[in-house]
């Protein structure tokens, strides 16, 4: 198993509805894992379907073992995508109008309760990170694995690089107490024994993330003189991208907490 | 007088600031106060991970939570679908912290309606340092301060007002700021720091209030804004005043302070805090 860790640039807007506010649809700033593992490993390791109907075709199946396309395969693999962390981001607003179509909702009409102007209202405002906006997220994989270096996201289907570096096994140690991890974490993929005791809640869909987390149990954590030694003999933009140092809870997997989805 | 309740078998030594920031969903005029919206919905979350401990904070005469009004930026022409805004918690037992965010974790997708104007549940930050007036503390530090102050500025950030003879007094006199905090530290702390009671021969020596109104469903509550500096002349009082006016920040001062009266920060010299923008009345001079 080897920790990776990715940068990610936006090419496009990326845009995911994570609060809808009446016409107002906005992106929050973190990156959910679930989507990004999605993004960097469907077709070669999750199936990626080609029509799917009936009841399945509405109902996400992120851990749904008897569903085809699910984040179980990651674990079988030993691949598992932390949420990615803002480094450096904006956002762009971008009004768009939906089509007058039978099926789309019923506009509010003149004259219609709560209509206000004399026109259908059928326009809403999209709230997305904006192109250049730059993100950090960690990669727990097998040695031989294949990352790619572009990877499609959000509702648009938004075009974002990812460099990857991967960190050597001597610069980590495992470390067992309490600890602070900067990252971002999904707590429905936290082991058992690993306890969250302080933290930030981003809420966002499917399930809101943590942030700034205090923890106790096992964690991976970067050796301080190994790992600055290591920065050093890389590029100044590389260098610029690593953090000073790193704690990542260990035996995270898709579902750990959850007792079903386990492998 | 009614009969104190307590929660001893959930006593902590860890206070915290929590934020809960917000975002509108509507467009339209938020009411002035949410105070009692807003204490509903905290007791609401405590009450979905432990209806026991939402009861006895309901029933109990000593409150152990502080929540601030709704704050942030309201727009003169009325508030704009998306518009930020937070409002914080404070918890005087710490062990409080996890029926909150359970609570707040098992009712976060659902609509958040308050006082008939929906939001949505953007973030919660309980970390210190993450937002500028989250924090955490325990009694054990508040009890030995690192430097003891002998001229101390409150902020008062909220309208406060205290009881005094079955009136209320608007003005933050020393004796019933501080015995006010006093109070509520005997009450939340645990026994071995408790503080002996003290004779307040305290100063005024400045400071710049005015008097708002806060206009709550039961009727409008007056209170003192701005800042205040008290100057002690004996070594132990001032001890346990710079231990207290620490305490203030998450116990807030006088009354009615889980209904956003009485917040308070200590203001330490060369440093400025960022105000609090409250949606308050001027009612006199």
């Amino acid at each position: 198993m080897a920790l990776y860790h990715c940068t990610l640039t936006l090419h496009d807007n990326v845009f995911f509805a994570t609060r809808e506010m009446g016409i107002l649809y906005e992106t929050e700033k973190y990156l959910h894992n679930w989507g990004l593992s999605f993004a960097l490993f469907t077709i070669n390791y999750i199936p990626q379907l080609y029509r799917i109907q009936g009841e399945l075709a509405q109902k996400p199946t992120y851990l749904d073992a008897s569903a085809e396309q699910n984040l179980l395969h990651l674990n079988q693999a030993g691949i598992y995508v932390f949420p990615a962390q803002p480094i450096n981001w904006s956002y762009q607003i971008n009004t768009f109008k939906a089509a007058q179509v039978a099926y789309y909702g019923k506009s509010k009409q003149f004259g219609d309760k709560g209509a206000e102007k004399n026109y259908p209202i059928n326009y809403g405002r999209a709230k997305e990170l904006a192109v250049g906006s730059q993100y950090r997220t960690y990669i727990i994989a097998p040695e031989n694995i294949k990352i790619p270096h572009w990877i499609r996201l959000g509702k648009w289907a938004a075009k974002i690089k990812v460099e990857t570096i991967q960190i050597p096994d001597r610069l980590i140690e495992t470390k067992s107490g309490n600890y602070t991890c900067s990252h971002p974490l999904n707590p429905l993929d936290l082991p058992n024994n690993t306890r969250l005791l302080l933290y930030n809640r981003v809420v966002m869909p499917p399930v809101s993330l943590v942030s700034q987390a205090q923890l106790h149990g096992e964690y991976l954590s970067t050796k301080k003189e190994e790992w600055q030694a290591f920065k050093s003999t890389l590029n100044i933009q590389q260098n610029q991208q690593l953090p000073q140092e790193i704690n990542l809870p260990t035996g995270i997997f898709y579902g750990a907490g959850n007792v079903v989805a386990a492998v | 007088m009614e009969q104190e309740m307590s929660l001893p078998q959930y006593k902590s030594t860890t206070l915290h600031s929590i934020i809960v920031e917000v975002a509108a969903a509507d467009v339209g005029e938020i009411p002035p106060t949410l105070s009692r919206a807003l204490h509903a919905l905290v007791l609401k979350w405590l009450a979905i991970a432990n209806p026991a401990i939402a009861e006895t904070i309901h029933a109990s005469q000593n409150s152990p939570l502080t929540i601030s009004g709704l704050l942030g930026n309201r727009r003169r022409g009325g508030v704009r679908v998306g518009d930020y805004f937070y409002f914080r918690i404070g918890l005087l037992d710490g062990s409080l912290i996890a029926s909150l965010m359970q609570g707040f974790e098992q009712s976060e997708t659902q609509t958040l309606v308050l006082a008939d104007f929906p939001f949505v549940l953007r973030n919660m930050y309980a970390l210190p340092g993450t937002h500028h007036l989250a924090g955490a503390a325990d009694y054990a530090l508040l009890f030995n301060p690192p430097q003891v102050l002998y001229e101390l500025e409150l902020h008062f950030l909220s309208p406060t007002s205290f009881k005094q003879n079955k009136s209320v007094q608007t003005f933050p006199l020393p004796e019933l700021v501080f015995n006010s905090l006093h109070r509520r530290w005997n009450v939340f702390a645990p026994s071995e720091y408790h503080l002996p009671t003290c004779e307040w021969s305290a100063l005024v020596t400045a400071y710049e209030l005015k008097t708002y109104a806060l206009k709550m469903e039961g009727g409008t509550e007056v209170g003192a804004q701005g800042w205040v500096r008290y100057k002690f002349n004996e070594s132990e009082i001032a001890r346990i005043a710079t231990i207290l006016a620490n305490f203030a920040f998450f116990a807030g001062v006088g009354r009615k302070t889980a209904m956003g009266m009485g917040q308070t920060q200590l203001i330490m010299q060369n440093f400025k805090t960022q105000n609090f923008k409250n949606p308050v009345t001027r009612v006199m001079r």
